[in-house]
């Protein structure tokens, strides 16, 4: 049943990629975008009028490549994000920590541990009421993500919670590599 | 064959194909109403596995290029996922299959399969008869038949596939390839 890609399909190639304590990181190069991906990601981008493209549509590397790879290449287990974070020194943020931008943002399928999408927190702007701020008596904030769906998309801004999947069906925790607050 | 169709949509690709992980693939999948519909389909015979071969088949066939990403993998990952309840000899082996595969242009489907194939190699064998569901019993007017292979088998007579042949119906068959075999 699977003769076609067993015959034409491209063995896959993955590159050096290290963790600071040089483990490796199991990865994969993502091929190009193909007619049905290309299609998928202008529906994407028709769908969230808010999101904000940074770079069009392409291959080799999905989320996580792009927060730990510098776009170099795909990571797909999630054995290798929790290897990452344990060898790079990452942490959960404490309920009382803000995000800073250059943190990270797990997404998570909700009442599971598995991960569906990683961004990189890329703004973090007062919430406004009418005009004004309201941040300083709330500590809300919006929060801005540098993302990449799948390894075939755009690479977009986007809103914390302006996602390709419904509401009640994900939830997401902070990480980062900054020290703990004493 | 219109379920399996659904599954080509752009609502299902859009959502399942943001997934990055094969793990969590694998749980959003699992939780999709496509996937579980399939695998109630499955279960009733209302999709056989000629079906669903000749549907992936096709697939590969008009989707698949060398050098691209090849979107379709989500799908038939979801037909994986849709499969792995079930023992038998289609679902065996196109799990083992997928999981084969280590190619460029679908990366997640053949990494879903070996963690299908992992979670099987766990539950499958704790299974007993009472986990499989009988979908649709033989027609009355094969009673006869299976009375007579009944007293053929209490008398010590011996077993033989074309006996197994004229025993069963088309559905039964099926049914046993499906969950029980």
């Amino acid at each position: 049943m699977f003769e076609v890609p067993q015959l034409i399909g491209t063995p896959i190639r993955d590159i050096a990629l290290d963790t600071r304590t040089r483990v490796h990181i199991l990865n994969s190069q993502a091929a190009d975008p193909d007619y049905q991906s290309i299609r998928a990601d202008r529906r994407r981008l028709d769908t969230h009028r808010f999101w904000k493209p940074r770079k069009p549509i392409s291959g080799q590397y999905n989320c996580y490549g792009l927060i730990w790879a510098s776009r170099r290449t795909a990571i797909y287990e999630q054995s290798a994000i929790a290897t990452v974070f344990r060898e790079d020194g990452y942490r959960e943020l404490g309920p009382a920590e803000q995000p800073l931008w250059g943190d990270v943002v797990l997404y998570f399928l909700t009442g599971t541990k598995s991960i569906i999408h990683a961004g990189i927190v890329s703004e973090v702007l007062p919430l406004e009421v009418m005009g004004s701020a309201v941040s300083n008596v709330t500590g809300a904030s919006t929060i801005w993500i540098l993302s990449k769906w799948g390894d075939a998309s755009s690479e977009v801004l986007h809103q914390l919670q302006d996602v390709p999947w419904g509401t009640g069906e994900f939830t997401y925790l902070f990480w980062t590599d900054r020290p703990t607050i004493s | 064959m219109r379920l399996l169709n659904r599954l080509l949509e752009d609502d299902f690709l859009l959502s399942a194909g943001a997934v990055s992980t094969a793990e969590g693939l694998l749980a959003y999948l699992e939780r999709r109403g496509e996937v579980k519909e399939l695998r109630a389909e499955y279960m009733s015979n209302a999709i056989g596995s000629s079906q669903i071969q000749l549907f992936v088949a096709d697939l590969l066939a008009t989707k698949f290029r060398a050098k691209q990403k090849f979107s379709g993998e989500i799908v038939i990952a979801a037909i994986a996922v849709a499969l792995s309840r079930f023992g038998g000899k289609f679902p065996t082996e196109f799990i083992e299959k997928l999981s084969s595969l280590h190619i460029q242009e679908m990366p997640l489907a053949p990494k879903i399969a070996a963690l299908l194939l992992e979670k099987r190699r766990v539950e499958i064998p704790d299974l007993t008869l009472r986990n499989f569901l009988i979908g649709q019993v033989a027609s009355l007017e094969r009673a006869p038949v299976a009375i007579a292979f009944a007293k053929s088998v209490l008398a010590g007579k011996t077993y033989t596939s074309r006996t197994r042949t004229n025993l069963y119906s088309p559905a039964t068959s099926q049914i046993t390839e499906n969950g029980a075999a």
